[in-house]
């Protein structure tokens, strides 16, 4: 024996229903107008725009395959196009038959006739499901593309030619494991002069004056004057920078590398602009990391600024400080190299006739130029700073900075010992 | 504002010179005729005393970078 439904089911069925016709009759368009123009096969949508004015997209004069009794859907509208002149005229963009006027269709108008409606979807599924397939990519490609890459070269243009100038926590920081150091310039005195009063072989008053003692009184000079240095370090490579290129050419020269074309196309303007696009857009991101990386990279070695700087003075130990000076210089040289690169890439992307006559349309090759300058600019600072570090993780070792310190200090410590 | 490892190093430097000059300047006592003995003596002597005056010309230097000599600073 069957039990009957509870009331709260049967409730809910009603107004699933009641609300499934509510949605169908919000999104089908009014009937009587498009009847009207059933009957008026020269009209366009009600406008009074002439025949051949082409300013209204297919959809519009009822035929768009929203499930208006008579009316034909696009695919026959298109397949089919002497039955109904009016039609046709209406399925070509302006300016494309060199007959139309001006659109005065407005987009937010297009995507409101081009949005399937409940009819259209049950009368036409596949169609209507690539419908809301394209527009969703349409969509997907305005906010993830469009948006990224526009975020994307704001933050390039307010970071990647500039290194920020070291202060609060930072100059803290240094200036307390700088007086943690402070006391290895003093030992490095004392073991001067012992040395100097034991009589040992190198050790002469002509070499304490001339050449330990200076290094000495240097090394206190950097361990004090570091931070000034390196906010005058930041503001020249800044400068450089932006006068390579000019301050107010900066954007212009992003926008031109990341592709304004792709910011006013959408998924429609071709397989190419898509691939393309994406790739800038990781490319892009991965730029702005290494940007990121290369500030905190330089945070990093200002930190330990003191401690580098000390090693100067131990014996076995320079080659370490000179490292680290080169990673101080490659941060300093990323941004200005950026800038070299940014103007040439916007040049080429800008002209591309530079590397390929006869270049036709140049969007597709100016957005691969793009990515390829972008690419360029992701390499750069690993190359550099490989420069930087190159001679201590050298073939002679193998084993990087740190095994090579280990063996020069063993090496000239048991040296000694058997000499 | 006087540094206590300046302080320090003196005492250190200046122990060592002290025994530098004491054990070179018996030397030169104890060598008599012996011109060598003699000259290794007059070296200890002055290589502590030139030994001791970098340490006091490294540390006048410390002190005039790091500002704690007199309070006076670079």
């Amino acid at each position: 024996m069957r039990t009957p439904a509870p009331p709260q089911t049967l409730l809910f069925s009603a107004l699933v229903f009641v609300l499934l016709l509510a949605l169908g009759a919000a999104l089908a368009p009014p009937a009587v107008a498009q009847e009207d123009e059933e009957t008026q096969p020269g009209s366009m949508g009600g406008t009074d725009l002439p025949q051949n004015g082409g300013s209204s997209l297919p959809g519009d004069d009822g035929g768009g395959g929203l499930g208006i009794p008579g009316s034909t859907t696009p695919s026959e509208e298109m397949a089919d196009p002497g039955d109904d002149p009016g039609t046709l005229e209406s399925t070509t963009a302006p300016g494309e038959d060199g007959l139309g006027g001006p659109d005065t269709t407005s987009d937010e108008e297009r995507e409101e006739e081009d949005r399937p409606s409940l009819r259209d979807f049950i009368s036409d599924p596949v169609g209507s499901a690539v419908k809301m397939f394209v527009a969703m990519l349409d969509w997907m490609y305005e906010e993830a593309v469009g948006k990224g890459l526009q975020e994307i070269r704001m933050s390039l243009a307010k970071s990647a030619f500039g290194l920020p100038p070291p202060s609060g926590p930072l100059v803290e920081g240094y200036e307390q494991i700088a007086d943690l150091v402070r006391p290895v310039v003093l030992i490095a005195i004392l073991l001067l002069g012992i040395s100097m009063m034991m009589q040992s072989a190198r050790y002469d008053v002509a070499y304490a004056t001339q050449s330990a003692l200076p290094e000495i009184a240097f090394t206190a000079f950097l361990l004090v004057f570091f931070p000034t240095l390196m906010k005058m370090v930041c503001d020249v490579s800044g400068l450089l920078a932006s006068g390579l290129i000019g301050e107010a050419n900066i954007d212009q020269a992003a926008a031109n590398v990341m592709g304004d074309m792709f910011l006013t196309v959408g998924p429609n303007a071709g397989v190419l602009y898509v691939v393309a696009a994406v790739a800038m857009l990781v490319v892009g991101f991965m730029v702005m990391l290494v940007c990121l990386l290369k500030n905190v990279f330089f945070a990093i070695l200002f930190v330990i600024g003191p401690l580098a700087i000390v090693l100067r003075v131990i014996p076995g130990l320079r080659d370490v400080s000179g490292a680290w000076f080169r990673g101080i210089v490659a941060c300093a040289a990323i941004p200005i190299l950026y800038s070299v690169e940014i103007m040439v890439g916007s040049w080429i992307v800008s002209a591309p006739e530079i590397l390929m006559q006869e270049a036709g349309d140049n969007g597709v090759f100016g957005a691969l130029a793009g990515v390829c300058v972008l690419w360029v600019m992701w390499k750069t600072p690993f190359k550099v700073l490989g420069w930087a570090f190159a001679s201590y993780s050298g073939p002679k070792t193998g084993k990087g900075a740190i095994a090579s310190v280990v063996k020069t200090v063993v090496v000239k410590s048991v040296t000694k010992g058997i000499g | 504002m006087w540094d206590p490892w300046i302080t320090l190093l003196n005492l250190i430097a200046g122990s060592c010179a002290a025994w530098g000059i004491v054990t070179g300047g018996l030397t030169l006592m104890a060598a008599g005729p012996d011109r060598e003995m003699q000259e290794k003596g007059k070296k200890r002597v002055l290589n502590s005393i030139g030994g001791y005056m970098i340490v006091l010309l490294g540390s006048a230097i410390y002190s005039l970078i790091f500002g704690t000599f007199l309070g006076v600073q670079l």
